[in-house]
Formats: structure tokens, sequence, C-alpha cells
């Protein structure tokens, strides 16, 4: 409803993609969460021409409190029957910071779906789109109750919360982690911890009318308004999490055709020292005025990634996936290799084989997730 | 008899040539209302599950870098993991808007950073003997 699309001239382009260039040319340098930041660099250079600061009851300074950072996604695509593509699919850009208990804004701005070439028809440097990903602050209630105001990620399992390309296994997502659920939410979300080392949780939320700066992605995009859910993480530490996930909204077709879906999901993964297993199961209930198909969407998938060497990781997944408005189920198979010397970057090569009947309705949000073909990806976090 | 007494030396030769590793120290500011900090909470600090000390200040975790030996060894005794593991974590809050553990280069540069900001909370090898500075927890050397 409010989205809204840039264009720029071509040489603001020119110069993102010599900044997108040096950013992955020098992915190696680059910083993450685990990585001194610019500021840190600074700050620590600072604090050593500067030892004898008496300043044991200093109040931490202003770039103590604030941070910037960001990823880039630089995405390849060679699907059978069409044309083969290069697109800046994200570069996005955090801001954040802790000030005190009730002050905690986080911003992320993103210039996405930028295409850089497009078979048969050449380089493309003319168009961008740019969206308000979530922009929100936390008030700390307690230390273990927090309420968040504004639009973020819908907790609708942990691949969304997460959702940033150096951080996932494979190019493509999943459908059943992003499919007939709103990913995101404008409104208001209350967190409570039961147990912080055990990850114990649960969350409620609602948006009241409708997502702001929604994230254009197809024609036949669903626009979600009134949304209601929650999640239950039964457990989430460094070795594995599960969580349950509810949700119902009331959404609105590009032909302004009413719907509303009541889903419930499960997921769960397993970080292992020789392995990482995750899995995902969705039902969705769809209430549409005019018949579908069938009456839900519903579908789940297994995932394995199994560390090799020097940074290597070998892929693979199989998705299984029946959406009410088409009469066949989608089978999904992924097979790849992901080079991640770190934590915080990533080389992606994947092959993505899907059923005979995936592509009946091309042009559709998940039209890239149905594709059989070649993808990769160079991701980074900064 | 012989043959024990060379035994005996042989061992505590093997012993002396892996010397025992030096503890950790964790620490905060001198000013900070605290004389103890126990492994989960030190942990909870890290994971960026805790955010405020009981005063409502904010808690600022400190790290030396990646391939520092005392991260390693703080890693491992705090969470009995792998820096690796942890390094992924910190990645994954900070796409969600929480700030990861402020990085500083060397022990010398944690105990400046604690010294000048009362919230903030590191750890060093060397037993620190700066006067602003409080130990309230020391982890074996393993």
């Amino acid at each position: 409803m409010f989205s809204f699309k840039y264009r720029f001239r071509q040489s603001a382009l020119q110069v993102l993609a010599a900044l997108l260039g040096s950013l992955l040319l020098g992915c190696g340098s680059a910083w993450a969460g685990d990585q001194p930041s610019f500021f840190d660099q600074w700050q620590a250079q600072w604090l050593d021409e500067h030892k004898e600061l008496p300043a044991a009851d200093a109040e931490p300074s202003f770039f103590d409190k604030w941070r910037l950072s960001g990823y880039v996604n630089l995405e390849g695509a060679g699907p059978k029957n069409a044309p083969a593509s290069l697109t800046l699919d994200d570069l996005a850009l955090f801001v954040s910071a802790r000030i005190n208990r009730w002050v905690n804004p986080f911003m992320e701005a993103e210039i996405y779906a930028v295409p850089l070439w497009i078979e048969g028809k050449g380089a493309q440097f003319n168009s961008a789109q740019m969206t308000i990903e979530r922009l929100y602050n936390d008030f700390e209630i307690t230390d273990s109750t927090t309420l968040r105001t504004g639009k973020f990620l819908a907790p609708i399992n942990h691949w969304n919360l997460i959702h940033a390309s150096p951080l996932v296994w494979t190019v493509n997502r999943p459908i059943t982690s992003t499919s007939s659920v709103a990913n995101y939410i404008t409104g208001l979300q209350a967190r409570h911890e039961f147990d912080m080392m055990s990850g114990h949780a649960v969350e409620v939320y609602v948006q009241p009318y409708t997502e702001f700066l929604p994230v254009s992605v197809g024609p036949n995009q669903p626009s979600y308004q009134t949304t209601v859910g929650g999640r239950w993480t039964l457990h989430e530490d460094l070795e594995y999490y599960a969580g349950f996930s509810l949700q119902y909204a009331r959404l609105q077709n590009s032909n302004n055709v009413d719907s509303s879906h009541a889903s419930v999901s499960f997921d769960a993964n397993w970080k292992h020292q020789f392995f990482e297993l995750e899995t995902e199961l969705l039902y969705t209930h769809v209430y549409n005025p005019t018949p579908l198909a069938h009456s839900a969407d519903w579908g789940g998938y297994l995932q394995l990634a199994v560390p090799l060497f020097y940074g290597f990781n070998a892929i693979g997944r199989y998705e299984h996936f029946q959406f009410a408005y088409k009469s066949e189920p989608v089978d999904i198979g992924v097979i790849g290799l992901v080079w991640r010397p770190e934590s915080h970057y990533s080389l992606k090569l994947e092959w993505q084989q899907t059923s005979d009947g995936a592509n009946q309705v091309p042009g559709t949000v998940y039209d890239q997730q149905l594709h059989t073909g070649l993808f990769g990806a160079i991701a980074v976090l900064f | 008899m012989k043959q024990r007494t060379f035994i005996m030396s042989s061992l505590l030769l093997l012993l002396s040539a892996f010397p025992a590793r030096a503890d950790i120290y964790v620490i905060v500011n001198k000013d900070m209302h605290l004389e103890e900090l126990d492994k989960s909470d030190i942990a909870a600090i890290y994971l960026l599950k805790k955010r405020s000390w009981e005063n409502g200040d904010n808690i600022m975790p400190i790290n030396l870098p990646a391939q520092s030996s005392a991260r390693s060894r703080f890693t491992s005794a705090v969470f009995n993991s792998s820096p690796e593991k942890l390094s992924s974590y910190w990645d994954e809050m900070l796409f969600k808007g929480v700030n990861p553990p402020i990085i500083q280069n060397s022990e010398q540069a944690v105990i400046l950073f604690i010294e000048r900001v009362k919230g903030a909370i590191g750890y060093v090898e060397t037993k620190p003997q700066n006067p602003q500075i409080k130990v309230i927890q020391q982890l074996p050397g393993n």
C-alpha cells in the first residue's frame, strides 16, 4: 500500500556497483558481529594513545552505544526455461543503539532486487527498489520481558528471524519458511523469557492495520492486513533450537479479494560437530471467498549441512509443498556447496530441481523458488 | 627401584614440557557494586541475554580478537563450545538487532576500556594489578 520505488540515475547505480565490488573484494577484511567495527578499531587506537585517561567513573561514549552494520548479497541465477541473470538482491544497512532500558532503536534500510545483468538484455543499471525492512524500538520492561513497537520480523520461524543471505545455507529460501504467513509485522510484540540460558520463551504480536512499506516481490503478492500471532520457543542455545508458531492474518489480494489464513508451524535445528540438521513443518488453513483446489497450504522441508574442509560445506534439502491454489504439490530438491570460511561471509553454488508441476503459475512471489536450475550467491555481513 | 625412579622422572619431565595454562580473570570496573559473578551470569551476558546490571546500567561485554588464545579458552570454560559457534551466534544476534560484544585488540585495551566505562565487563589472562579493576570470577586454565 505504501510501497515506493526509487529510480536512481545511472551514475548513482554505478557508484553503488563500485561500492558493492569493493565490499565483495574486501570481504576477507569485512567486520561483522564477531569482528571489530570501525568504531571499535578507532576506539582501541584512541585508548592506546590516551593511556593516562582518568576515566573510572566516565560514561560510555556515543560510539559505545551505537552500531552501524549491514549485509550485501549478489545473486546469479541460471534457471531452466528462463533468462539467466545477475542481481544485487540485497544491500542492507542496520543502525542500532542501546541507550538505556527504554531506548533501543533499530533500523534496517534495504536496496533490493536490483538487476545488474539479464541474458539477452545485457547490463542493467537503471532501476532499484528501496524499503525500510525494520524500524522499531525495544522497551526492556524487565531483564526477561521486552516490548517491541514498530515494524519488525514476524517470529514465524527461526529462518525468518535470521534470513540474511550470509547467515543461511542456500540461495533460495524454502517455501515452507516464507509462504502463506506474514513475514513482517507493523505493530506491537511482547516477549518473555522463562529461562535465559535454555532460551525457553514466548512471543505474542499484533498488527492492527497493515504492513508499513511492504517489500514488493511480485505481481500476485498478497497484502497482509490485521494479523495476530505468537511463537513458543521451547529451547534455543548454541547447539539447537525448537519452536512452535501460530498466526492468523487477514489478506487482501491485488484484485481486492479478501481472504484469511490460520497457520501453525514447527521448526527445529541441531548444530552437531559433524553436521547441521534443520526442519520446518507448516499448515495454513486458507479461508477464501472463491473455492480453491485445496483448503490449505501445507508442507515441510528437511535440510542437512555437512562441513567438509577449508570452510567448504555440502548442503542438501528436500521440500514438499502443497499450495491451496494449485492442484499438484511441489517437490523441490537442492544440493549445493557453500564456502563459508568465516561465519559472516559465504559463497554459495546450488542446483535446484523442482517437480514438473512447479511452474504452473509464473510471476508469483515464489517464482525463483519454483525454478529448476543453477543458482549462486556471494553474501557478506559487515 | 631404578625402574620406578626412571618412570617418575620421565613423568615429571613430561609434565614440565606442558606447563599449566594460566587462569582467565573476568573483570569489571572497581566501582561496580558486585564482588562475584557466577559462570551462568557471565554466559548470559556474553549470549547478550542479560543486558543490564542490577542498578539498571547497561552491560557492555568486551571481547578479544577471534584469534586470541584467551578468547578460545574463555569460550571453552564458560560455554563448553567452540569460538566458531559463538561467532555464528553473534552474527545472528547482530542481524536481530542486538549488538555483539565490543572487540578490543589487546588485554591492555580491555583493561583501559573497563577503566573508562563503568558498565563494561571483560576477561584477561594476566591478573590485572590496576586498582581501578576488580576481578569477579577466576576461571581455571585448561
